[in-house]
């Protein structure tokens, strides 16, 4: 190759090497020790609308006289003066350089700078300054900010809202219910006979009275548990108790409900009676429940069994009825809030609605569990298990 | 004669400051100290008119020492030399009177010192 | 590495000290807030003792800035915090108070400056300590295990690498955020900032 070739070779490449860093896609400026500016690429032209003719030659700090004694001026000293790199990013340094893109000239460009010094035959410095557009990384940035800021938000307003609701309920409960025992007492005391004979017309309406404030008052205590549970106050005193004694008692509690629907609650008892550690009062509220819902569910003149089976230290007690069973579709809502089967047939039957949410919950403070099988035309098994207390050790610690 | 007090935690330090005093001022008497603590009962028998004290010390800072060097020797010259350079740290040295000089140490920073003493 | 003792370390410290100061003053003129910065320990370690003792300072993994250095002595520059720790720096060099569980990408960028000026600093008080040119390059966010960052492998356990490590203090207002600044340096590095510091000790007469 002939000297002529090889400088020719070498200033096409040269040419090259330019173009590239004209057609760059970031701002790249290459400025000398004197901050003269020596290279100042097309992005650059775009971005500041001042030409690569205007800015080589002329010294950076008069072209963008307030960037001096500025975080960028002391960059650039640092990389002319000692040989070091720096990243300049948009959030500690805000936009320095003054740039406009064709979308919005009003909006300065956001901007991440890196700045690295060149020496050239070791005596020459330089330093080439690059220049990112990040405007839209931190639109969407932003985007992902107000999002995480609104989500919170909307966390917090429930959170409330659901506080505010819970005192509501508990607070009306309670002025409820104090009126409504007034009210029950004097019509107990007039169907009683306490103020003489009532003839037969008064009597029917105020046995109509009477039933209806037991209803509501059932309902208001109902609430009162809901709310004690969900806000964790509800008080529990476990003992250790026998299960066979404790559904005798429990059938015999309920038999208001059988006679009333016309129905025999047969219980088939273990054959080894075993302890549980249980709130006696509590646990007989899961009775009343669930055996007041099968008399309820069940066709006049028929049964409900109540039975005990033993398996892996647990007790099932189950309760069977001979209704007609529960669809399909409301099976999985039956443990929920305020649910109640809603068909037709079962119209009359009342209830808050409530019941088997409480039961539910109780049943879980004793570490049990509770479940039911059903089909339709056949009837409905309610059950509940409860851990076997076997030792004394296990007494303690299950009940304390 | 004349006492020169150098408070630092840095033997390096102590020693430059030492060497270039005694190169400047071979017959002063030079007090070393490497904390607060230890500079006020190194100076309990003695008056020092020069005292030089660095600002980021395990224990008391310089300028909580200044303050106490201040109200015993307040005819001294108290100098605070630190790599603190901060305005704010600047601003209280000046509200308490004592001077302010930016770290490294070098000879002109020194001399300055003790040529500021003798005026 | 007995040429390196209590006077050596005392050098180190000082000239260390200088930076964090220069670098703090850098910091608060940007957040226009008081910040104090200070390396109150320096230790010299080989690799694996410094990721052991990285990480029982730090739970999880650790993240930072890191950067790569040449000169009279190069290696690999990083400053490290835990990853709740530069968040927490970040949040409140910006005063950004946004709940996100993660640094966002400009968190990230913002991290990396506070880094690059922490680390040029640092160097640059060397480099003019020892009248020497160090240069640098630019500074990258990264994020992992200590073993993963300092490339420590465990299978060949080798000597031949050193770490300088130093645990840097950040105070802002009433908050204060502890975070490590390490130099990774080969043999001849090691050997050549030994020999510097010695170097520097005789001119001025203390060795």
């Amino acid at each position: 190759m002939t000297k002529k070739n090889l400088q020719n070779t070498s200033s096409v490449h040269t040419e090259l090497l330019i173009s590239v860093m004209d057609y760059c896609l970031h701002g790249t400026i290459v400025i000398d020790e004197n901050y003269r500016v020596i290279f100042w690429n097309q992005w650059m032209e775009k971005y500041t609308e001042i030409k690569s003719i205007t800015a080589v030659d002329e010294q950076l700090f008069t072209l963008f006289p307030h960037l001096m004694g500025k975080r960028i001026q002391w960059a650039i000293d640092d990389a002319l003066n000692r040989g070091n790199s720096a990243a300049l990013s948009q959030t500690l340094n805000n936009a320095p350089l003054p740039l406009h893109s064709g979308m919005n000239k009003n909006e300065a460009v956001k901007q991440a700078i890196f700045i690295k010094p060149i020496g050239i035959q070791g005596e020459n410095r330089f330093c080439v300054i690059q220049v990112q557009d990040v405007t839209s990384s931190l639109r969407r940035e932003k985007l992902l900010r107000d999002t995480a800021n609104k989500a919170e938000d909307a966390k917090i307003a429930a959170e409330k809202l659901t506080e505010v609701k819970t005192e509501f309920i508990s607070t009306v409960s309670h002025e409820l219910r104090t009126p409504l025992t007034s009210i029950l007492g004097s019509l107990g005391l007039l169907c009683g006979g306490a103020v003489g004979n009532l003839s037969a017309q008064v009597s029917s309406l105020i046995n109509l009275a009477h039933r209806n404030s037991q209803n509501l008052l059932a309902l208001i205590n109902d609430l009162l548990d809901i709310d004690k549970i969900e806000s964790g106050k509800m008080d529990f005193v476990f003992a250790n108790m026998k299960v066979t004694p404790f559904l005798e008692e429990s059938i015999l509690r309920n038999s208001g409900f059988a006679s009333k629907h016309n129905i025999q609650f047969n219980i088939t008892p273990a054959q080894d009676d075993v302890d549980v550690c249980a709130d006696g009062n509590r646990l007989m509220q899961v009775m009343s429940n669930l055996l007041s819902n099968a008399a309820k569910f069940s066709p006049k003149g028929g049964a409900v069994e109540i039975s005990t089976t033993l398996t892996n230290n647990k007790v099932r007690i189950s309760i069977s009825d001979h209704g007609l069973g529960i669809a399909e579709d409301f099976q999985p809502h039956l443990f929920e809030k305020f649910t109640q089967v809603d068909s037709s047939n079962t119209r009359q039957v009342n209830g808050s609605g409530l019941g088997l949410s409480i039961t539910k919950a109780i049943i879980e403070q004793h570490d049990g569990n509770i479940g039911f099988n059903t089909t339709l035309g056949e009837g409905s098994t309610f059950y509940f298990e409860l851990p076997v207390i076997t030792t004394n050790a296990d007494i303690r610690k299950a009940c304390n | 004669m004349t006492t020169a007090l150098i408070v630092d935690d840095s033997r390096v330090s102590r020693m430059m400051i030492r060497a270039i005093i005694s190169d400047a001022k071979p017959d002063w008497n030079i007090i070393e100290a490497e904390s607060g603590d230890d500079a006020l009962s190194a100076i309990d028998n003695e008056t020092p008119d020069v005292m030089i004290l660095d600002y980021n010390m395990p224990g008391m800072n310089g300028l909580t020492l200044g303050e106490k060097l201040k109200d015993k020797f307040p005819g001294g010259k108290i100098s605070l030399l630190t790599a603190n350079i901060q305005d704010s740290t600047q601003k209280k040295a000046a509200e308490l009177g004592i001077a302010f000089v930016g770290k490294p140490i070098t000879d002109e920073k020194i001399r300055g010192i003790i040529q500021a003493s003798e005026i | 590495m007995e040429t390196f003792g209590d006077l050596q370390k005392d050098l180190l410290a000082e000239a260390f000290n200088l930076g964090m100061g220069r670098a703090a003053a850098s910091l608060s003129e940007m957040v226009h807030e008081e910040v104090l910065l200070s390396a109150p320990e320096i230790v010299f370690m080989n690799k694996a003792d410094a990721a052991k003792e990285l990480g029982r300072q730090s739970s999880g993994d650790v993240s930072g800035v890191s950067q790569d250095f040449s000169g009279s002595f190069g290696g690999e520059a990083m400053l490290l915090f835990p990853i709740e720790k530069s968040l927490e720096l970040v949040r409140l060099l910006l005063q950004d108070t946004v709940p996100l569980e993660n640094l966002t990408e400009f968190e990230e960028e913002a991290l990396n400056e506070i880094g690059n000026i922490i680390l040029n600093a640092g160097l640059s008080s060397l480099a003019d300590l020892f009248k020497q040119e160090i240069q640098t390059e630019l500074p990258s966010f990264r994020q992992g295990s200590c073993e993963d960052l300092l490339q420590v492998n465990t299978n060949t356990p080798s000597d031949n690498e050193s770490v300088l490590l130093l645990r840097v203090d950040f105070k802002l207002e009433k908050n204060a955020v502890d975070g490590y600044v390490l130099f990774l340096l080969d043999i001849q590095s090691t050997e050549a900032l030994i020999d510097n510091i010695n170097i520097y000790l005789k001119s001025i007469n203390v060795l």
